[in-house]
């Protein structure tokens, strides 16, 4: 094209994609600076916004204080301010400028119409917006005791189709009020649309559940079978952390053949943290499994059972050809405070790999300086 | 003969209108797409559409570094102080010959140790271990004989403990929320084996504590300059491929991994020169090989600001030394194109990284050539050849500054007025000149190459305009 051989035509061509392309990308250009001075801007009216919000939630407060009254013109004018997104984030900001004030429940708790009438609006908008919605409501529901089931099953409507972000920040939502039926239906929709939701997610989602948390492990342990694994991962994990209740049931499952793996996992680290002298034998025994993966948690489980059959195993297993048993079984050793002249036959023995690993967590508790 | 050369020049016209129409046409969508993308991003987190938890996944930091004592100290300081809860760090140092291995003694309450590495990954052993424990962050500093930043690498994760490890180099400063960002796509998607954050210029920006207190365009011509060309290069053409898994490389300055998969591998190569790329690439072939479900993913959120060549000396280094690495992985994996052409990765990213960062210095400076020769024999449309450079040279300014002001805006910088200015400047000077100057730079790398296989590529270091509180 540089050349005097090539067609004119071509040449047109040419320069009639690249001026398209140019001004596409000059109107790109145009609407990121617009975009730059639009935020400056936004930022100054969401302010004010709060600021006016601020003012608002200021003076309701002091009536509730001083004559336990809340007119219901108020929240005919959240019902309709709080539709505009931008109004619903900047009266959200309002709301954290009073965080610490003890009043703030109190309001809080006038709010639920509102809400009830938010969820039905924010049902005609995208899904980032009922994320946003979801969220606040995650992080306010408890304080205020927004129970209702209609905003509930309003937020479970959401779901089809939902982006992680919604799924993530509506179960948040859930946690957040008593009733587990609520928590169980969006399982039960993960489920059966095989959406995953990291493990993690759940239990960690799980924690944050401020009810009584045993009625709520119990009902959802008993629907256990109705979700797919990440969440019976997840909510193994939520048990572990709270609850030393599910001892003998665990231990039952754990003697089951056809478990998964990862469950199996996770139900050794549960007698990890909880004690239980029955589980003894079954982890004695999981400490010699075919499968690397359960041989390592499992001597990992065994630090919290001191006994001469534990010790005997957990040397046993510093000798095991697998480098993060042997390092589990040093732990475990030392962490159930086997003295260093128990484990002379080890450190003197043959096996440089069992002595290396010793040495190195003798070293790391100070007892040996090397 | 005339008539030779014509028809010569008639062909070489077709293949750069082709040629350019194509890379005009990638630089277009790219743009076009991130800005879709970088809107849509910024609105999430605007609207709280995040996987934000208190606890995470753990995570090991590997820094392999070889003759930082200038920077080390302050980059591990800055990761005492990331918003993390749980995570170690181990640096590697591979055979330093200054005093980054006494600095680092100096400046933390380091302890000896021997300590057993389960070596699933070959690499060459560890000399002497150290071991700290700071604010519950355990720090592992391994000193081993020198063998390369593959090599270093592995070792790092030889004796890592977590299932995910992130690599830093050892003059990156890490912001605050890097890491909270980086695993986000890990949570949100079971898929993903792999995340590269955003690498940016540290020379622009004054952190106290992880956060950004102040960003300016630095005013030497050759960092302002690379500050431009990153936000040109990396920003846009990261996030188009991301739409389809189809980024072929995760900058060794900080991406995040799935271990077991890398240990699957092979881990690092120890025999290269680009390895960060050469991994990415054999971890695509691994995955395709292997029938498995996999992405790899781009964070633009997580942030890692890492020091550029402050002289022409250090840059012709730094990018001879990238554009071997690149031709040495595309050369290492052309079942990419040959056993999965229907794959979007295949298809879109291997001939792209081909045709035009590859070949394409080489075609640019066959096109100068034949403009020359054309000129010789009358045959050159000046006038045309003068619009073209113009057009050309004003849609990479427009597509520069549009890159620039995206990044301000989804990372809310302040930018000062003058640096609007400078920025200008920078992107009108990079177009028309740099760009050209690289172009001669990655087409003379091939010359003597051989001799520098495996050596770590260094470039003059100064300290970090970073400050940290005292973390202990």
């Amino acid at each position: 094209m540089l050349y005097k051989t090539i067609g004119k035509e071509r040449i047109n061509l040419f320069f009639a994609v690249v001026y398209f392309y140019f001004a596409i990308c000059f109107s790109i250009l145009f609407f990121t600076i617009g975009f730059i001075l639009y935020q400056k801007y936004d930022m100054r009216r969401q302010n004010k916004l709060k600021q006016q919000f601020i003012i608002m939630i200021s003076e309701k407060q002091n009536l509730l204080l001083e004559e336990q009254y809340f007119d219901r013109q108020h929240i005919e004018v959240l019902k309709n301010q709080l539709v505009n997104l931008n109004k619903l984030i900047s009266f959200e900001k309002a709301l954290a400028h009073f965080e610490e004030n003890e009043q703030l429940p109190i309001y809080l708790s006038q709010l639920e119409p509102v809400i009830k009438s938010l969820v039905i609006e924010y049902q005609q908008k995208d899904q980032m917006e009922q994320a946003y919605l979801a969220k606040f409501i995650a992080t306010y529901a408890a304080k205020g005791k927004w129970h209702h089931p209609f905003i509930y099953k309003t937020l479970v409507a959401y779901l089809e189709n939902a982006t992680i972000y919604l799924r993530e920040n509506i179960l948040l939502a859930t946690y957040q009020q008593p009733d587990s039926k609520w928590i169980i239906s969006v399982f039960r929709y993960l489920t059966d649309n095989q959406l995953f939701h990291h493990p993690k997610l759940i239990q960690d989602g799980l924690l944050n559940y401020p009810y009584d948390y045993d009625s709520l492990i119990d009902e959802l342990w008993e629907k256990r079978d109705t979700f797919h694994q990440p969440i019976v991962l997840g909510l193994i994990g939520y048990i572990t952390y709270k609850s030393d209740r599910y001892k003998e049931v665990f231990y039952q499952l754990l003697q089951e053949n056809q478990l998964d793996l990862e469950e199996k996992i996770r139900l050794i680290r549960y007698f990890r943290r909880h004690y239980y002298e029955k589980a003894e034998s079954l982890l004695l025994d999981l400490a010699n499994d075919k499968q690397d993966e359960i041989r390592i948690v499992a001597v990992n489980a065994l630090s919290k059972y001191h006994s001469e059959r534990v010790i005997s195993t957990l040397k046993r297993a510093l000798t095991d050809s697998n480098f993060y048993v042997r390092r589990n079984a040093s732990q475990s050793l030392l962490e159930m405070g086997v003295s260093e002249s128990e484990l002379l036959d080890v450190l003197h023995g043959h096996d440089r790999y069992a002595k290396e690993m010793l040495r190195y967590h003798l070293q790391l508790e100070g007892r040996i300086f090397k | 003969m005339n008539l030779f050369i014509e028809r010569f020049m008639d062909v070489v016209a077709l293949i750069f209108i082709s040629y350019m129409l194509l890379y005009t046409t990638f630089l277009f969508l790219y743009v076009l797409i991130g800005a879709v993308r970088l809107y849509e991003k910024n609105r999430m987190l605007k609207l709280k559409n995040e996987i934000k938890h208190e606890y995470y996944m753990p995570i090991s930091i590997i820094m392999a570094a070889y003759n930082e004592e200038v920077t080390i100290v302050d980059s591990v300081k800055n990761l005492l102080n990331l918003d993390y809860k749980l995570f170690e760090i181990i640096i590697i140092d591979d055979g330093s010959t200054d005093k980054t291995v006494e600095k680092l003694l100096e400046a933390f309450p380091f302890v000896q140790i021997n300590r057993p590495i389960h070596r699933k990954i070959m690499c060459k052993d560890a000399l002497v271990i150290y071991e700290t424990t700071i604010k519950n962050i355990k720090i592992t500093l391994i000193q081993k004989e020198n063998g390369g930043k593959g090599d270093a690498l592995n070792l790092g994760i030889n004796a890592s403990s977590y299932p995910y490890f992130v690599t830093i180099d050892a003059d990156s400063l890490l912001q605050r929320n890097s890491l909270e960002k980086i695993i986000q796509p890990v949570l949100a998607d079971e898929r993903v084996i792999a995340v590269g954050g955003m690498v940016r210029v540290a020379q622009c920006v004054e952190m106290v504590n992880g956060e950004v207190m102040d960003y300016r365009i630095p005013r030497n011509l050759v960092v302002g300059m690379q500050v431009m060309e990153y936000d040109r290069s990396f920003l846009a053409s990261r996030i188009f491929l991301d739409q389809f898994s189809g980024n072929l490389i995760i900058s060794g300055a900080f991406g995040l991994f799935k271990k077991d998969v890398v240990i699957a591998a092979g881990g690092y190569h120890t025999n290269i020169i680009g390895e960060d790329m050469e991994l990415v690439m054999r971890l695509h072939t691994f995955m395709l090989n292997n029938q498995r479900n996999y992405r790899v993913a781009y964070c633009p959120e997580a942030i890692c600001w890492s020091q550029m060549p402050e002289n022409i000396r250090d840059v012709i280094k730094q990018r001879r030394r990238w554009h071997i690495g690149l031709f040495q992985s595309l050369l290492s994996y052309p079942i990419m194109f040959t056993r999965f052409p229907h794959k979007a990765v295949s298809f879109f990213s291997y001939l792209y990284y081909w045709l035009f960062e590859l070949l394409g210095p080489f075609i640019e400076v066959f096109g100068l050539a034949t403009i020359l020769l054309a000129l010789s024999f009358d045959l050159l449309n000046v006038p045309f050849m003068i619009n073209l450079f113009l057009i050309y040279t004003c849609y990479g300014i427009l597509l520069s500054l549009t890159a620039f002001f995206q990044r301000v805006y989804t990372q809310g910088l302040k930018l000062h007025g003058s640096d609007v200015m400078i920025a200008l400047l920078m992107v009108m000077i990079e177009i028309a000149i740099f760009r050209y100057f690289l172009s001669l730079i990655r087409v003379s790398a091939f010359i003597g190459y051989r001799k520098k296989r495996c050596q770590w590529g260094k470039i003059t270091r100064k300290k970090h305009n970073s400050k940290t509180i005292e973390y202990t």
